[in-house]
């Protein structure tokens, strides 16, 4: 807090009492202002005939760099009445230079109460001294109304305030500083308001000087005149996108109002409400939040900028001013292209919800389609430029039902990863297209693309059958370690195939066929069937305790009876069970089609190996879903109990106690892992 | 018209100054040693005779000459212009016998012009001198009246003339008077002598002398019209009074203060307008009832009447006129009149003109039409009271009261005695307050309470002044 | 946001032109009491809140007895004239087709601009920029009602000077480039006397023998004649204090054609009624009183020094709006058929 001095040039209108004249200035101070000048400024602040005095009407005058003032003007009622007898209201005008009350941030109220107080003298100008306000009393007035109308003034349109008339002329006052702190201070440069105007009074409400804003209260809201009501919060049209967002942004941060309003009226430097001025607003207001991380405090106007004309391209969308539409998606893009296609922090986050909720990427019916392309390839480049990541790709595709043609494009010609290009290519369901993008991507890609979740049924078919291409072009051993990599895609093939065991173990073979040829060569099957670690020492006991012919038990039992309850297709299971169990009869398969599955082509060369493979297999369900281990946790201990004693009775049939024993470290590890996934809850 | 030669001149002129009227005039035309002297008499609008004299010395006649022919024309024209404009008028030629000498030539050239005219050889006679008796003999053409108080039975003095001289008296007339003389000022009892024109007075003179009080023989003499002197046996001369007419009526009390016998005061005062001057009317009312009542004990009745402002505004009619008190004792009184000061100044209202004639109506109606002993009303406060009807910017009394005729029956009630004090000083009073105050309102700022009581003959006072003598019957 | 029941038809300008202190905000605000008080085939309702709520406030105002502050700066105000709707027509070929269809009341919507009286000077102090806002408004408006305020012409004897200087732009700028007109503007004026229920110039209407009574009048309000009202003005203007209000006649004369000028003798309050006898008295018959504050004792800060004694009952207040709007009315292109 502290005292500011200032200088002030005033003026006195009124009537010499008993005249039959009009109103004119009956005194003034030397100076920069004339009668004539102050002639003018009454015109320009006319606020119509008063009915309630006093009032307080506030603005501004100059415009240049040296000739910055703020007009306070007090209306007041006289004792002296006119010729006809009608009282006559006295009005005195005061210009307090504003680089004088930048300082202190004075507030119209401490302005009003120091020249409302002072007896001019001839024609001096006045020396004022005028103490600093207190924010916190401010801050203790913000409201719903005054969030509304400090919103609405960023319309760059008057608002007026109705249902206030009740209020004493002070607290109309106030509340006219406690909007006006909610803007940035350099506003009031350009910001005129009142008390009270009269509702007839077309001047106060239609002529306006540039840039400027009016704000008052009346009685009814005029044609064309946003309005706020008292009491209410007014929600500001989302039409008005500087105001819809200002108000957002005021809601989000009045938290800590006192905070704010030091913040806001830190912003001295003038600003009017031309867009420009407005984006400088918004971003002063953001700036709030951000004003302690040295990293994000550089919010650019242009951000706001770049707000807003999403906002009104998607407006000229709605309705159909394609002219102004590509003018404005001109300017987006030159603006990206300015800011080499970098953004700051948490910016396009912004920008992506304004591009969703305008649905900005949707198709537009009757937009012509290089329109449409240019308006998708610039939003893109706006919200999720310059590369197209997975994530938001997922997310575009999501927010807008079925992407049309025009956007899957744009996205596609965007900078992305492999995931993307492909999953674009295969959605644009054009063959060039998705050639081209194969063409582009190792198999290796490929198949990281088809084991990425969610799984895209259709680009896992366009992959797996791609692979089986390549495979036959002799590019197997990439496509084998990254098969490997990916569990053999077991998983999205489910994802394809979810009712069909069958149709999953065609697609699999296809691609083992793709990675290695017709055959597989034993170290090639045991890669592909390997038991997991840990359980070793079970397994050898089992097997020491089975004895001799272990092997045939374990194929016979365990792998064919695992097999054989896994809803295989009769034909493919007696294949499965001949290739198991009949001898290598050597030469190659007799078939190299997958599809068609041929006797015997199996290779299976130690019992161990198979049930390693096996038993490697068992791994998967472990790392599906949470849920299911942790509902399973205590029926698995129950079954761990069940086989120490049945261990304890020391049977005969070894077979299930291998499996059963298998099952059991599968179900230790499980637990282990499942308790350590809940301890990390 | 020939007058017998034997009627001297004295008696002559004496008798055509007497016939003289309005329009006519006497001319004497002197020829003497001095040269031609020609007097003309008139009267002026007053009927006093008035004389102008003209003398044209002999040389100047004869222009360097000794003497003239008789047929020296030039000579004739300038003895005629010497005489002037002799026509119709009464023409006196008197000249030295003849001796030869220019006068005769003169005189002969004279009565060429005016045959007719009597011509008298007075060797011994001033003309001048015969003159001035003719004036001073002249007989009043309006009787002189002396000014007088009559002191009614209520104590009322009432300003009259009492004839000094009637119509037609001359010089050395002497009349005695019986008269009556109050305690006067430093300046004395003024005797005022007035004529009258018509049905207006015009003042003669005024004399003044300190006369005490009480009986006195007035002798009066008229040395000619326009000069009375007067003398009162055992009083020093009196001298030319220097006190304006204005002035001297103005001092002029009320009433004769010898009350006695039951005494109704009806105080009315204005209670709207600026909350100080109504405080100071209420306090001068106040005054004026602890000083009668301390002096009329149990003689003394007081009425209280307060009024204000017409509002004008149906919602909010005018009350009926407050009658805070009627005739109740002087304690009463000042018990209400407590009330009306608590109550204060009523700021609403018509501004320009109070409630007045709504209280003399309340008053008239309430002393009703039967006699009543003394009464007097004493109105306070300063506005004009309404008209009965639309006749300047001030609104017409929505009772359609019309306080001049009201004014009248009081004025005009046996025992009654009207008194004001105004908020403005007398010339700016206005009619009403003129009448309500019995001639001249006092003025609220200067007023004495004891003096006007005295005036309005309420109280005796110690020093009661009265300028002018008294009737004595 | 509003309802408009104005919007449909174009609005017609009206401005109110006249002196400081002429009676225009007084005589718009009494527009309202006008029209109750009088059954006429004419309505007025506001095209828009604000307007209609001028009207329904002020007629409270004045009936409290207040009138109204002096006006600071313009205000203007959106109206609709509504008139009775036309009897059923009868037209040719609809004589077998039903019932003729009644025609819907006819509408003329009004924009009535009252701005300070100043503005019509020539007195130093006024802002150019409003003269000139004013001057486009006349311009554009094609009625205007002219108070002619005796009382300030006995006084000041200016009414001329508030009339000449605004005519002869208003003639520049309509005129000049118009060579085939008749040389008069084209606005309909009608020039209201106002203040007809003031003692003085009352007083003047009867001394010239201008004073009528309308038998029907159950109040028996004085008037004068629509076909002396012109004399009347005349006469008003030969009394005035200064030489030149007879230029007044003569400018109106010279710029107006003669069967669009229209004279009223209007009061905005009109004559004091004594509540019960309720018939005008010619020994009381003022309406506008000192306030009740009074002058002596200093007003209260904003207190007016005059206020309406008793009820309003305007005169002749209607009459110059109703003439305007049917002037309009009558020009507009197919009006038969609305
Ligand atoms: N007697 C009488 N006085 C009136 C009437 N109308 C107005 N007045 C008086 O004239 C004064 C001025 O009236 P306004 O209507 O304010 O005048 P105006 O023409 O609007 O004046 P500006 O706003 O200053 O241009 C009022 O305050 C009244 O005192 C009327 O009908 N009769
Ligand atoms: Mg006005």
């Amino acid at each position: 807090m502290g005292t500011a001095h200032l200088t002030v040039h005033w003026a006195l209108e009124g009537k010499q009492p008993g005249s039959s004249d009009e109103y004119g200035i009956l005194a003034c101070s030397r100076g920069p202002f004339s009668p004539a000048h102050f002639m003018d400024i009454r015109a320009r602040y006319s606020t119509g005939t008063p009915e309630n005095l006093p009032q307080v009407t506030i603005g501004w005058v100059g415009g240049g760099r040296q000739d910055r003032w703020l007009l306070l003007s007090i209306r007041q009622s006289s004792a002296e009445t006119d010729g006809t007898g009608r009282a006559i209201a006295e009005t005195r005008y005061f210009c307090v230079p504003y680089e004088q009350v930048t300082e202190h941030h004075l507030s119209y109220e401490a302005l009003h109460a120091a020249l409302e107080a002072c007896e001019p003298v001839r024609d001096e100008p006045l020396a004022v001294s005028v103490e600093a306000p207190n924010i916190e009393d401010i801050a203790a007035r913000v409201g719903l109304e005054a969030i509304s109308a400090a919103a609405l003034l960023l319309t760059d349109e008057p608002v007026c305030v109705v249902g206030g008339e009740a209020l004493p002329w002070l607290e109309r006052l106030r509340f006219l500083d406690t909007v006006f702190s909610l803007l940035p201070y350099g506003m009031r440069t350009r910001l005129s308001a009142s008390t009270w105007t009269s509702s007839t009074a077309g001047r106060w409400w239609t002529s306006k000087a540039r840039n400027e804003c009016r704000l008052s209260f009346t009685k009814h809201a005029p044609e064309g005149v946003h309005s706020v009501r008292w009491g209410a919060l007014t929600e500001v049209s989302s039409s008005r996108h500087d105001a819809h967002r200002y108000q957002n942004l005021l809601v989000d941060r009045c938290g800590q109002p006192t905070a704010l309003i030091e913040w806001l009226a830190a912003g001295t430097e003038p600003m009017s409400f031309s867009p420009d001025g407005r984006a400088r607003a918004l971003a002063r207001l953001s700036e709030f939040t951000a004003r302690d991380d040295a990293a994000t405090r550089a919010i650019s106007a242009d951000q706001f900028t770049m707000e807003r004309l999403l906002n009104e391209c998607a407006d000229f969308l709605k309705s159909r001013q394609d002219g102004k539409l590509a003018e404005h998606l001109d300017r987006l893009g030159n603006m990206v292209s300015r800011q080499g296609g970098r953004f700051f922090t948490g910016e396009q986050r912004r920008y992506q919800e304004v591009i969703a909720e305008r649905q900005l990427l949707w198709t537009w019916q009757d937009v012509d389609d290089d329109l449409l392309f240019q308006l998708h390839a610039v939003i893109l480049k706006v919200g999720y430029g310059p590369k197209l990541s997975a994530r938001n790709m997922d997310e575009i595709l999501d927010g807008v039902g079925s992407p049309g043609r025009s956007l899957l494009l744009a996205m596609l010609r965007m900078p992305s990863d492999a995931v993307v290009r492909l999953t674009l290519a295969c959605r644009l369901d054009d063959k060039a297209e998705l050639r081209r993008a194969f063409d582009q991507h190792s198999a290796g890609d490929l198949v990281n693309v088809a084991a990425r979740e969610p799984y895209d049924g259709r680009l896992i078919q366009e992959i797996v059958d791609e692979l089986a291409r390549r495979g036959s072009a002799e590019e197997g051993l990439d496509i084998a370690g990254a098969l490997r990599e990916h569990n053999y895609l077991s998983d999205a093939i489910k994802a394809l195939h979810p009712a069909s065991i069958e149709n999953r173990t065609r697609v699999l073979r296809r691609l083992l066929v793709a990675a290695y040829g017709q055959n597989l060569e034993p170290m090639e099957f045991a890669e592909i069937v390997g038991l997991p670690p840990g359980g070793e020492p079970l397994l050898a006991a089992a097997i020491l305790s089975h004895g001799a012919g272990a092997g045939e038990t374990l194929l016979q039992t365990v792998v064919l009876s695992y097999l054989g309850n896994a809803g295989l297709d009769p034909t493919t299971f007696m294949k499965v069970k001949s290739a198991l169990l009949e001898p290598k009869l050597g030469g190659p398969a007799p078939s190299d089609d997958p599809e068609a599955y041929e006797d015997g082509s199996g290779n299976l060369n130690a019992p161990e190996g198979a049930v390693s493979r096996i038993l490697r297999k068992l791994r998967n369900p472990m790392s599906r879903g949470r849920s299911v281990r942790v509902s399973s946790r205590h029926g698995h201990l129950e079954e761990a109990a069940g086989l120490r004693r049945q261990d304890g009775s020391g049977g005969k049939d070894w077979l299930p106690y291998v499996l059963l024993a298998i099952l059991g470290v599968a179900v230790v590890l499980f637990f282990v892992l499942g308790y350590e996934l809940l301890k990390s809850l | 018209m020939t007058v017998p030669r034997e009627v001297p001149l004295p008696t002559a002129l004496a008798d055509a100054t007497e016939k003289l009227d309005g329009t006519g005039r006497v001319v004497v035309v002197e020829l003497g040693a001095g040269g031609i002297t020609t007097y003309r008499l008139d009267r002026d609008d007053v009927g006093f005779l008035r004389c102008r004299g003209r003398n044209v010395p002999w040389p100047v006649l004869l222009g360097g000459r000794t003497s003239w022919d008789s047929g020296d024309a030039e000579g004739e024209r300038a003895v005629l212009r010497a005489a002037g404009d002799l026509s119709g008028a009464v023409v006196f030629f008197v000249c030295p016998l003849p001796d030869g000498s220019p006068t005769d030539t003169a005189i002969a050239w004279l009565r060429k012009a005016r045959p007719e005219a009597r011509i008298y050889t007075a060797d011994a006679v001033v003309v001048a001198d015969l003159i001035r008796a003719a004036m001073a003999n002249d007989p009043l053409r309006w009787p002189y009246d002396l000014v007088l108080l009559r002191a009614h039975p209520d104590g009322r003095l009432e300003l009259t003339a009492e004839q000094l001289f009637p119509f037609g008296a001359r010089r050395g007339k002497l009349v005695r008077r019986e008269l009556r003389c109050e305690p006067s000022d430093a300046k004395g009892v003024a005797f005022a002598v007035v004529s009258w024109q018509d049905r207006d007075p015009v003042l003669v003179s005024i004399q003044a002398a300190r006369v005490p009080a009480g009986r006195h023989e007035l002798t009066a003499e008229l040395r000619r019209p326009g000069l009375v002197r007067m003398s009162i046996r055992g009083v020093p001369e009196l001298t030319e009074d220097e006190r304006d007419w204005a002035e001297l009526v103005s001092a002029v009390p009320l009433r004769l203060a010898s009350p006695s016998g039951p005494m109704h005061l009806i105080c009315a005062v204005e209670t709207c307008g600026a909350p100080a001057k109504v405080e100071e009317r209420l306090g001068r009312i106040r005054q004026m009832i602890t000083t009668l009542s301390s002096e009329l004990p149990d003689r003394l009745d007081v009425s209280l009447v307060a009024y204000g402002a017409h509002s004008y505004d149906a919602r909010d009619p005018d009350p009926p006129i407050d009658v805070a008190a009627w005739t109740a004792s002087p304690v009463r009184a000042l018990e209400s009149l407590r009330r009306l000061e608590d109550a204060g100044a009523d700021a609403r209202g018509y501004p320009d003109a109070a409630r007045l004639e709504d209280m003399l109506a309340e008053v008239d109606r309430r002393l009703g039409s039967a006699a009543t002993g003394r009464t007097a009303l004493l109105t306070v406060g300063e506005r004009p009271p309404h008209p009965p009807r639309v006749e300047s910017e001030i609104l017409p009394c929505p009772a359609r009261h019309d306080w001049s005729q009201l004014l009248r029956r009081l004025e005009n009630r046996p025992g009654m005695t009207l008194g004001a004090i105004c908020d403005r000083p007398g010339e700016r009073a206005g009619r009403a307050w003129s009448r309500l105050g019995g001639g001249a309102p006092a003025h609220l700022e200067a007023v004495d309470v004891r003096t006007l009581a005295a005036r309005m003959g309420l109280r005796r006072p110690p020093d009661q002044l009265i300028p002018f003598p008294l009737t004595v019957d | 946001m509003h309802p408009d029941p104005g919007s449909a038809r174009p609005s017609h300008n009206i401005a109110m032109w006249g002196a400081p202190g002429s009676g225009k905000t007084t005589l718009l605000a009494s527009l309202s009491i006008a029209l109750m008080r009088r059954r006429g085939p004419w309505k007025i309702i506001g095209a828009d809140d604000p307007s209609a709520e001028f009207l329904e406030e002020k007629s409270l105002t004045l009936s409290r007895g207040e009138f109204p502050q002096a006006t600071l700066d313009m205000e203007s105000y959106r109206w609709v004239l509504v008139g009775e709707p036309k009897a059923p027509e009868r037209r040719r070929g609809r004589l077998f087709g039903g019932p003729p269809k009644a025609a819907p009341a006819p509408r003329v919507g009004i924009s009535l601009l009252d701005p300070p009286g100043g503005l019509y000077g020539d007195r130093g102090s006024v802002s150019a920029t409003d003269q000139k806002e004013l001057l486009d408004n006349l311009v554009q408006s094609r009625g205007i009602v002219f108070l002619f305020d005796p009382i300030r012409e006995f006084d000041n004897g200016d009414a001329f000077d508030y009339l000449y200087r605004a005519l002869v732009q208003l003639a520049k700028q309509i005129l000049a480039g118009d060579d085939h007109g008749d040389g008069k503007l084209p606005h309909s004026l009608a020039v209201c006397i106002t203040k007809f229920d003031d003692r003085r110039v009352l007083q003047t209407a009867e001394r010239d023998g201008l004073l009528t009574v309308d038998p029907d009048d159950p109040h028996g309000f004085p008037r004068v004649e629509p076909e002396d009202a012109a004399r009347l003005f005349h006469r008003l203007c030969e009394v005035s204090r200064s030489g030149n209000a007879d230029l007044v006649v003569n400018a109106l004369d010279q710029y107006f054609r003669e069967d669009r000028i229209r004279f009223f003798v209007t009061s905005s309050i009109g004559f004091y009624l004594d509540p019960e006898r309720n018939v005008f008295d010619a020994r009381d018959f003022q309406n506008m009183v000192p306030n009740v504050t009074g002058n002596q004792q200093g007003l209260k800060a904003g207190a007016s020094k005059f206020r309406i004694r008793g009820r309003v009952h305007p005169i002749n207040v209607m009459e110059p709006m109703v003439w305007l709007g049917e002037q309009f009315y009558n020009s507009q292109p197919n009006n038969g058929t609305i």
